[in-house]
C-alpha cells in the first residue's frame, strides 16, 4: 500500500509541524493566558491532529488528542482557567504524541507508549471546570453588566435604524446569550462522545439545539438581506439551490456517498474543517460584500459558511430558522430594517460578541462535520461553483464560457479568492488552498484504497477525483515544494565540483590565450558563482528555527531545577547551513541545560547575592564572514577555579603538579576533559560526566571550536565558532617550502614587502619578535618556523637567506600579527573541505581545499597559528547582554594607557584610536583659534590634554619637541589628542571604580595597580567640535 | 565489524607485505587500490602521516602504513608503492603499502591467536592470524591503526602548546 505509506509520511510531517506550532502557542498562552488567538490555534492544531489520527486509525494518538481537545474546549469556553498544570499536561501531550509519531516513523506502529496515564491526567484536570449553569450565570451576569454599561452611553447607531431598535437591544443580547448556553452544553456533550455517534443521523434529526443556534445565524443573515432588499446570493439564492441540488447530487454522487461508511467521517471532517476555516469564508466573502454593503465584512464571515452548508438540506429547514429567529431574536421587531448585527458591534460589548461569534462558527463547524456524511467535497465544490456562477454571472471571466470547464473554474475560484482576500496574506492563502486541495485529493484517493481493502470495491474507481482538482493542485503547489534534504546536499556537492572545474578551466583558458574561450569561461564563471550563491541560499535557515525549541527546554529544565530563568536571544536571523543547524542542535541544547543546572543559581541564592531574582540566559549568534559565532551566556555563578582544581584532583584527571603550573585559562578549559563533572549529584538534567567532552567532540567534528570564559561569581560564556564548512571563500595562496597554503582573505589586513633596513626594526621581545608598525606592537611570526618546515634543501635556503620577506598583517579576533611568508600566490575562491578527524586537533589548519590544478592545499587558521605560536592567550570575545543592566558585567577592553603631566595616567579605549603619530609641536596649526592638525588631507581638531586640564608641567616646552598624537574617532568624527607618552596597551578585565571627576573622562579604574582615568572620546569630540563645526572631509564620508 | 554468528562465515582479506610480514585487511575496508602519486605534505604531523591527495573531489589523508607498522622500515620497492583507500567514519583515509598481493578467503573459524613471533609493537593493531601454507596472514584492524595515528597527532599538538 504505497499510497497509504505516502499518506502516513505526510501525516507525520504535518503532525510534527502541528506539534511545533502547538508548543509555541502553549508557551505563549502560558505567558499570557488571555491570548485568545493562541488558544484558538492550539485548539485547531490539536483538533486537526485528532481528526487525522482518527482517519488513519491511530487509536492511541486519537485518544490522547481527544483528551487534550476536551480539556481545551473547556478552556476555550471559559469554563476552566488556563494554568501551569494544564500547560505542563498539554506539553506532556505533545511529547507523548511526538514519541508515538517517532515510533510510527521507525516501526510503522504506535509503539508501546502507554498514554493512559496522560489521558487520565488530562481528564483529572477537567474536573475543576465550571458547570454549564455556573458559566451561564456568570455569562448572563457579565452580559447584563455590559448591557447596563452599553445602555448608559446610548451607542451611536446608524441613522437608518429606527429608534425602537435601540430599546430592543438589551433583550436581544440577553436572549442571545441564554440561547447560546444550552447549545454549548450540547456541544460539549457531543464532543465528549465518540465523533461518529452523531454523524449518521438523518438530516431531520439534526435539529438539535446546537444546530438550531447555527441556523439562527443563517436565518438571521437571510432575514437581514432579504429585508434589506439586497440581492445577496445568500439571502435570495440560498434556498433555491438547496431544492435543485439534492436532485442533482443524488444522480451522480449518491452511490458513492452511500458506500462510504465511517471512514467518510474522518475525511469529510478534516476537509470541512480546513475548508470551513480557511477557505469558505473567503470564497463567499466577496459576493456577500457586494450584496450588502451595510454589513461589516468581518461580521459576516461565519454567515456564508453557515448558509452555504445549508443549501443541500431539505427546504423545510429554510423556514424553521426564520421562525426560530422570530421567536428568539427579532420577535419584537419583525420589520427590522438593515442588519441587526451592527448595534452589537457598536456597543461596548463588541468584544464579547466577538468571542460569541467565534463559538458560533466553531459550533457550526461541528455541526457541519456531522452533516457531511452525505455531503462530500465535490458537492461542496459544486455548490461553490454554482454559487459563483450565480453571483458573478456578470463578470468577464465567467461569461467567457469557461465556467463549464471544471479545471478552469477551479482556477477562477482561486483567483476570486485571492481578489477578495485583500486584508490577508496572499501567500498564506495560496498555501492553505494548496494544502487543502492536496490533502483533499489524497484523502479521497485513500478512501478508495480503504474501500478496496475492505472488499467493498465495486466497479467504480476514481470518478471522485476529478481532473479539476489535480489541475489546481499543480498550479497552487508551485510556489513552494518540499525537497528531500539529500537532494540539496547532492546539489551542493555538485556545485562545489563545478566551482573546482570552473577554476581549472579558467586557468587553462588563460594559458591558451584564446580570447573566445576565455570569454566563454568567464561567462561560465559568473554563472557558476550565481548558481553557487542560489544553492547556498536554498540550504540556509535562520538559526531561530533551532532556537524555537529552547523556550520549552528552558521551561522544563528550570522547573526541574527550581530555578527561574529568563531566556533572551539575539541574532535570531543569522542564517546557517541546514547541516550545521542540525549538527549544533545537541551541543547547544546541552549547553543551555548546563547553564541552567550548573550556572544559574536558585532564586533565593541570587537574591542573597544581590543579583536579580531571575537568571538570564542569553543565546546570541553573529556571522563573521565565513564563521558563525554562537554564544551561550548565563549570569550565574561562573566557574570557580579552586573548586575546579579540587575536582580535577579528586577525579584523578590531573595531578597536583600539573595543576600548579597550569594557567587559569587552561584550567577552565579542562572542563572539556572526558569524565569531568562538577556536580556530585546526578540530576535528571545533567551531571553524568558525559557532556562537555561530547559537546566539544561534536563541535569539532563539524570543524568548529568551542571556548569557555568565565568570571567566578558573575557569568559563564560558551562560545561556539562554527565555520561554514560548505562555504566557498575567497582566499590568498601563499607558499611555504614550495607548498601552497590558503589563507582566508577576510583575515588579511595588509601585505607588506620590507626592505632590509626596515627588517632591522624587528625587535626581540622576550622570545618573540615584534615590530612597531603604525603605532602598534606587531608580533611577527615566520610561517616556515611555525610549520617547522625549513626548506628541504638547506643550501638553497642559505643562498637566498636574506631575501626581502613578505609580511602579511593578519587579524585574529581583535588582535593583529605579522606573518612572514616565502612567496605570495594568487587569490582564489576555494571550497572548504573538512579535515579528517585525526588532523582536526592541529590548531594551525582549519581545513583543506582542492586547488585548480587538482592538488590539495591546507587552509591556515589565522587564529590557530597565533595560539599555536603562543603570541597571546586568546580570550573569548565578549558579548554584551542586551538590556539595561549591561554594566553588571565587567568589561574587557583594550586600553591604551598613556601618561600626562607629571604623574597622571590615563587610558583610552583602543577601539576608538586609529593612529598614533609623532610630530613636532610646530606642526600643529591653528584654525578659528583652535589647534588643528592636517593628516592625510583632513583637518582634525587637536586637543592638548595638558592645556585641556590646565596642567603645569615641569618640563620645558619647545617648538621642536616631539610629541605623540592619538588620532581618535567616534561616530565618524575625528579628534587628535596630544599626549605626553604612550605607555602600553593593556587588555584585561577591570572594575570601574568610580565615576569620573574630570570633564572628558567617563570613569576611573585600577589598571596594573595604578589609578587610571579613562578618556571619553565622545565627550572630547563633543567639546572640541562645538568650536570647530565640522571636520572638513568628514562631510563626504557621512553621505 | 560484522556481528559474530554461530555458523562459520568466511570473509575476504586483501593481503600486502611489509618487511617480512604478510598482513591482511578485510576487503570491505578497501575501497580501491591506487598507485602512489604526489601528495600534499602536512607539516606538524607525525611521520606516519604522508600527506593528502585529491581523490575525485574528496580529500584523502594518507597514512604511511609501513611507518606505522615498522619504525625501521625501508621500502625495497619504492617505485612500486601503492595505497589502498578506506572510507572510515572519521574521514577518507588511504594507507601506503609496498605492494598488494592476493585476496584470501578466510573462514572465521580459522582465525587463531597471534603466533609467538609477532613482535609486541605490532600486536596492538592485529585482531588475529591465519595459518596459510607457507606463513601466517596477520589480520590488521584499520580502526586500531587510525586511533594510534590519531594519538600520535594529538601528542604533537600538546607538546607544542
Amino acid at each position: 500500500m504505497g499510497e497509504f505509506d505516502d499518506l502516513i509520511g505526510d501525516f507525520l510531517i504535518e503532525s510534527r509541524e502541528h506539534l511545533e506550532q502547538l508548543e509555541r502557542d502553549l508557551l505563549s498562552l502560558e505567558k499570557n493566558p488571555k491570548d485568545r488567538v493562541a488558544l484558538v490555534c492550539i485548539f485547531r492544531s490539536i483538533h486537526t491532529l485528532k481528526g487525522n489520527c482518527g482517519f488513519l486509525g491511530f487509536s492511541k494518538l486519537e485518544s490522547v488528542a481527544h483528551a487534550g481537545e476536551n480539556l481545551l474546549s473547556l478552556i476555550r469556553d471559559e469554563r476552566l482557567d488556563f494554568n501551569e498544570d494544564i500547560a505542563t499536561a498539554l506539553l506532556g501531550l505533545t511529547d507523548t504524541v511526538r514519541n508515538i509519531l517517532q515510533s510510527l516513523d521507525n516501526h510503522g506502529n504506535e509503539g508501546d507508549t502507554n498514554p493512559s496515564q496522560l489521558v487520565q491526567t488530562l481528564k483529572d484536570l477537567q474536573k475543576g471546570a465550571k458547570t454549564v449553569e455556573q458559566l451561564e450565570a456568570e455569562r448572563a451576569q457579565a452580559e447584563a453588566d455590559q448591557v447596563a454599561k452599553a445602555k448608559a452611553p446610548k451607542p451611536e447607531t446608524s441613522p437608518d435604524q429606527g429608534p425602537g431598535k435601540d430599546d430592543k437591544s438589551p433583550d436581544l443580547l440577553t436572549s442571545s446569550a441564554t440561547d447560546v448556553l444550552p447549545s454549548l452544553a450540547a456541544l460539549e456533550a457531543a464532543s465528549n462522545k465518540p465523533q461518529k455517534a452523531d454523524t449518521r443521523k438523518d438530516p431531520g434529526d439534526k435539529r438539535s439545539p446546537k444546530n438550531r443556534r447555527k441556523s439562527n445565524r443563517y436565518g438571521e443573515s437571510s432575514e437581514a438581506k432579504g429585508l434589506g432588499g439586497s440581492k445577496s446570493l445568500l439571502g435570495t439564492k440560498g434556498p433555491k439551490p438547496s431544492s435543485e441540488k439534492p436532485a442533482a447530487k443524488s444522480d451522480d454522487k449518491e452511490p458513492k456517498s452511500n458506500r462510504r461508511p465511517s471512514t467518510t467521517t474522518g475525511l469529510s471532517r478534516s476537509l470541512l474543517e480546513e475548508s470551513g476555516i480557511y477557505q469558505a469564508p473567503k470564497l463567499d466573502g466577496e459576493p456577500v460584500l457586494k450584496g450588502s454593503d451595510a454589513l461589516d465584512s468581518e461580521e459576516l464571515l461565519p454567515d456564508p459558511e453557515d448558509s452555504r452548508f445549508d443549501f443541500p438540506r431539505d427546504p423545510t429547514q429554510a423556514d424553521a430558522p426564520v421562525k426560530n429567529l422570530e421567536d428568539t431574536r427579532l420577535g419584537g421587531a419583525p420589520d427590522g430594517t438593515g442588519s441587526d448585527t451592527e448595534p452589537e458591534l457598536e456597543t461596548p460589548s463588541a468584544l464579547q460578541s466577538d468571542t460569541d461569534r467565534y463559538i458560533l462558527s466553531e459550533e457550526a463547524r461541528k455541526k457541519l462535520q456531522s452533516d457531511t456524511d452525505s455531503f462530500t467535497r465535490e458537492d461542496f465544490k459544486d455548490e461553490i461553483q454554482r454559487g459563483l456562477r450565480d453571483q458573478l454571472s456578470e463578470s468577464a471571466i465567467i461569461e467567457s464560457g469557461v465556467l463549464h470547464d471544471l479545471p478552469n473554474t477551479a482556477t477562477t475560484l482561486d483567483q476570486s479568492t485571492l481578489i477578495t482576500s485583500g486584508e490577508h496574506n496572499f501567500m498564506d492563502l495560496m498555501q492553505n488552498l494548496g494544502e487543502n486541495k492536496a490533502r483533499d485529493s489524497q484523502q479521497t484517493k485513500e478512501v478508495d484504497a480503504f474501500q478496496e481493502q475492505a472488499g467493498m470495491t465495486q466497479t467504480l474507481k476514481i470518478p471522485n477525483l476529478p481532473e479539476a482538482r489535480r489541475d489546481t493542485n499543480r498550479q497552487v503547489a508551485e510556489t513552494s515544494i518540499r525537497i528531500d534534504t539529500k537532494v540539496l546536499d547532492e546539489l551542493m556537492n555538485l556545485v562545489g565540483e563545478l566551482v573546482l572545474t570552473r577554476n581549472q578551466l579558467l586557468q587553462l583558458a588563460t594559458i591558451a590565450e584564446n580570447t573566445d574561450i576565455l570569454a566563454g569561461c568567464q561567462q561560465l564563471s559568473s554563472i557558476t558563482t550565481r548558481l553557487h550563491d542560489r544553492v547556498m541560499k536554498s540550504r540556509m535557515q535562520p538559526i531561530a528555527r533551532l532556537w524555537s525549541k529552547f523556550p520549552r527546554l528552558v521551561r522544563n529544565v528550570s522547573r526541574l531545577c527550581h530555578k527561574s530563568v529568563r531566556l533572551e536571544f539575539s541574532g535570531e536571523d543569522t542564517e546557517l547551513d541546514r547541516t550545521l543547524i542540525e549538527a549544533i542542535k545537541d551541543p547547544l541544547t546541552h549547553l543551555v541545560r548546563n547553564a541552567i543546572d550548573h550556572g544559574i543559581e536558585a532564586p533565593a541564592e541570587r537574591l542573597r547575592l544581590g543579583k536579580a531574582r531571575d537568571g538570564r540566559l542569553l543565546i546570541s549568534a553573529t556571522q563573521e564572514s565565513d564563521q558563525v559565532r554562537i554564544v551561550v551566556r548565563d549570569d550565574g555563578a561562573g566557574i570557580n577555579p579552586d573548586k575546579l582544581r579540587a575536582r580535577l584532583l579528586e577525579r584523578g584527571l590531573m595531578d597536583a603538579q600539573t595543576l600548579k603550573t597550569m594557567s587559569t585559562g587552561n584550567l577552565i578549559s579542562s572542563i572539556f576533559l572526558p569524565g569531568f563533572s562538577t556536580t556530585d549529584q546526578v540530576t535528571m538534567v545533567s551531571g553524568r560526566g558525559v557532556g562537555m567532552d561530547v559537546i566539544k567532540a561534536n563541535i569539532e567534528r563539524i570543524g568548529g571550536k568551542i571556548q569557555v570564559s568565565t568570571m567566578p561569581g558573575s557569568w559563564t560564556a560558551f562560545t561556539l565558532t562554527i565555520p561554514l564548512t560548505l562555504a566557498i571563500i575567497p582566499s590568498l595562496l601563499i607558499y611555504s617550502n614550495n607548498q601552497r597554503y590558503a589563507i582566508p582573505q577576510h583575515s588579511v589586513l595588509e601585505l607588506l614587502r620590507l626592505s632590509d633596513e626596515r627588517l632591522r626594526e624587528f625587535e626581540a621581545f622576550g622570545d618573540a619578535t615584534v615590530w612597531h608598525y603604525k603605532g602598534e606592537m606587531l608580533p611577527i611570526l615566520n610561517l616556515n618556523e611555525v610549520l617547522k618546515s625549513a626548506s628541504a634543501d638547506p643550501a638553497e635556503d642559505a643562498g637566498q637567506a636574506p631575501k626581502t620577506p613578505n609580511i602579511m598583517v593578519l587579524k585574529a579576533d581583535q588582535r593583529k600579527y605579522g606573518l612572514i611568508v616565502e612567496r605570495l600566490g594568487d587569490s582564489q575562491e576555494i571550497v572548504v573541505k573538512a579535515l579528517s578527524r585525526m588532523l582536526q586537533n592541529i590548531p594551525v589548519y582549519s581545513g583543506a581545499t582542492i586547488l585548480d590544478d587538482g592538488h590539495v592545499a591546507l587552509i591556515l587558521d589565522v587564529l590557530g597559528i597565533a595560539r599555536f605560536a603562543g603570541i597571546h592567550q586568546i580570550k573569548a570575545p565578549e558579548v554584551e547582554f542586551v538590556g539595561e543592566d549591561a554594566e553588571s558585567f565587567d568589561d574587557l577592553h583594550s586600553l591604551l594607557v598613556f601618561s600626562l603631566g607629571d604623574n597622571w595616567r590615563m587610558g583610552i579605549p583602543l577601539k576608538s584610536v586609529w593612529r598614533l603619530i609623532e610630530l613636532r609641536r610646530h606642526e600643529v596649526q591653528t584654525l578659528n583659534k583652535q589647534p588643528v592638525l592636517t593628516y592625510e588631507e583632513q583637518l582634525i581638531p587637536l586637543v592638548d590634554l595638558e592645556r585641556f586640564y590646565d596642567l603645569d608641567s615641569d618640563k620645558e616646552k619647545s617648538e621642536q619637541d616631539e610629541v605623540q598624537v592619538l588620532l581618535c574617532t567616534h561616530d565618524k568624527k575625528n579628534v587628535a589628542i596630544l599626549i605626553d607618552q604612550a605607555v602600553e596597551i593593556v587588555e584585561q578585565q577591570f572594575q570601574i571604580q568610580a565615576h569620573a571627576a574630570y570633564k572628558g573622562c567617563y570613569a576611573s579604574a585600577v589598571i596594573d595597580g595604578r589609578a587610571t582615568d579613562l578618556i571619553d572620546v565622545k565627550e572630547i569630540i563633543r567639546l572640541t567640535h562645538t568650536t570647530l563645526l565640522e571636520a572638513p572631509g568628514q562631510t563626504q564620508l557621512e553621505t | 565489524m560484522n556481528a559474530e554468528k554461530p555458523e562459520s562465515k568466511s570473509r575476504h582479506y586483501c593481503s600486502f607485505r611489509i618487511n617480512e610480514y604478510l598482513f591482511g585487511v578485510d576487503v570491505h575496508d578497501v575501497q580501491e587500490i591506487l598507485p602512489l602519486s604526489r601528495s600534499t605534505r602536512i607539516p606538524l604531523t607525525p611521520d606516519s602521516i604522508e600527506g593528502m591527495i585529491n581523490l575525485r573531489g574528496r580529500v584523502v589523508t594518507i597514512v604511511n602504513l609501513c611507518k606505522v607498522l615498522s619504525e625501521t622500515h625501508v621500502s625495497s620497492v619504492a617505485d612500486k608503492r601503492f595505497h589502498f583507500v578506506s572510507d572510515q567514519k572519521t574521514g577518507l583515509y588511504s594507507f601506503i603499502v609496498d605492494g598488494t598481493g592476493e585476496v584470501y578467503e578466510i573462514d572465521d573459524t580459522d582465525i587463531s591467536q597471534l603466533p609467538h613471533f609477532v613482535p609486541e609493537e605490532l600486536r596492538q593493531f592485529l585482531v588475529g592470524a591465519v595459518r596459510l601454507e607457507q606463513e601466517s596472514l596477520l589480520l590488521l584492524s584499520i580502526s586500531r591503526v587510525l586511533s594510534y595515528v590519531q594519538r600520535l597527532c594529538s601528542q604533537i599538538h600538546f607538546s607544542k602548546s
